[in-house]
């Protein structure tokens, strides 16, 4: 498992929401069109394959993998995960 | 078996979207197969029947430790294992003397690997060959736990502990994490049991239809040395001290030290997996040859 950023650019007003909907169901926070999701090999295949389902070609999906160490400013708090998808707080 | 674990007092969740959602951070439901929380966290009827409905099991732990309630699905399903399961207690002998046999094995291989020798089983496995009663089988395992308890202790920081195991209520720190990890074990033991459509109350070992989920206590025995081993190295390592404990009518893991050892029960949790697993899988196959059998 591990940290990745979703993020999301959506020509369509209809399909936004749908993608949205998707992202966030794999996220475990973030900001707005940009999510932080821990992702293994089959997560990252179910993503893929239903955001797929509704992406036209004008659409752009960026799944950009995140450094263990990322600089985090202002109120941000680093997501928590466990290898394995466990939450400690 | 994924879990989420949410260990902090005085937070109110929610759910919206297929997430649970607290203070800042989302929790979608794929991420979790059990939620664990803290007695002091607030939660909507109509949210646990949300979370119950998507199969997710809710494990609730009190401030120190010493109880914890389970919340299932409702949902009955395969009757079929259930039916087999209590067909299979005519055969609960063989079934015990597995339990047994295996946990003999794995606490002396877990004796070895920290320099123990000098134990030898070969008797009791013959004694455990011949035992017809449930009686007898329990007898070998608690003469065996006397000499391993002895050995076990030996290798553990003599600051810890007083020598012997102690349960209800545990008298130090290592038996107070002994008991709370196997507590929780025992939990997430049931947990998949359900998931698989066991009925758990009923076992082969432990005394069946008792308030206690008997066949949870008969597979943990197969997961007790493991569930040593780290305990060990959260001692050996110093993860927590004398402060992490309170004395308050036995010895307990205080909320704050029970923080610093999540990460360690979760690695535990994650490396026996395929174990359990292919015991599930193991216990099914064996219900069923005994139901072929009658």
């Amino acid at each position: 498992m591990q940290n990745f950023l979703i993020i999301y650019d959506i020509f369509d007003k209809k399909r936004l929401p749908k993608i949205k909907k998707i992202a966030y169901s794999y996220a475990l926070g973030g900001q707005k069109s940009a999510l932080e999701a821990p992702l293994d090999k089959s997560l990252m295949t179910s993503l893929i394959k239903e955001l797929e389902d509704i992406l036209e070609d004008e659409d752009k999906v960026n799944i950009v993998k995140v450094a263990n160490k990322t600089i985090l400013l202002g109120k941000a708090k680093q997501v928590a995960f466990e290898k394995n998808g466990v939450i400690i707080l | 078996m994924k879990i989420a674990i949410i260990d902090k007092k005085d937070i109110t969740l929610q759910i919206q979207n297929n997430a649970i959602k607290f203070e800042e951070q989302t929790i979608p439901f794929r991420f979790m197969d059990i939620l664990i929380l803290n007695h002091r966290a607030t939660l909507h009827t109509k949210d646990i029947l949300k979370l119950t409905k998507e199969n997710i099991s809710i494990l609730i732990i009190s401030y120190n430790n010493d109880s914890f309630s389970l919340t299932s699905s409702a949902n009955t399903k395969n009757g079929d294992i259930k039916l087999a399961q209590y067909n299979s207690l005519d055969k609960k002998i063989e079934l015990a003397r597995y339990f047994i046999t295996q946990k003999l094995i794995s606490h002396k291989e877990q004796l070895e690997v920290n320099g123990v020798k000098n134990v030898d089983i070969t008797f009791q496995l013959e004694q455990l060959k011949n035992a017809t009663q449930i009686d007898a089988i329990m007898g070998i395992e608690g003469s065996f736990a006397r000499l391993y308890f002895q050995e076990f202790f030996n290798i553990l920081p003599r600051e810890y502990h007083k020598g012997k195991r102690s349960k209800k209520p545990p008298q130090d720190p290592v038996n107070a994490l002994m008991s709370y990890w196997y507590s929780l074990y025992y939990n997430i033991i049931t947990v998949k049991l359900l998931s698989y459509g066991f009925e758990p109350a009923m076992g082969y070992l432990h005394t069946p239809f008792r308030s206690h989920n008997a066949l949870s206590s008969d597979i943990l025995e197969l997961f007790r040395s493991a569930i040593n081993q780290a305990v060990l190295s959260v001692f050996k390592h110093n993860t927590l001290t004398l402060e992490d404990f309170t004395k308050k009518g036995g010895v307990y893991l205080k909320y704050e030290g029970r923080k610093k050892v999540w990460s360690e029960f979760v690695e535990l949790v994650d490396t026996l997996k395929p174990k359990l697993d292919n015991e599930i899988a193991n216990l099914k196959k064996m219900i069923n040859e005994t139901n072929n059998c009658n």
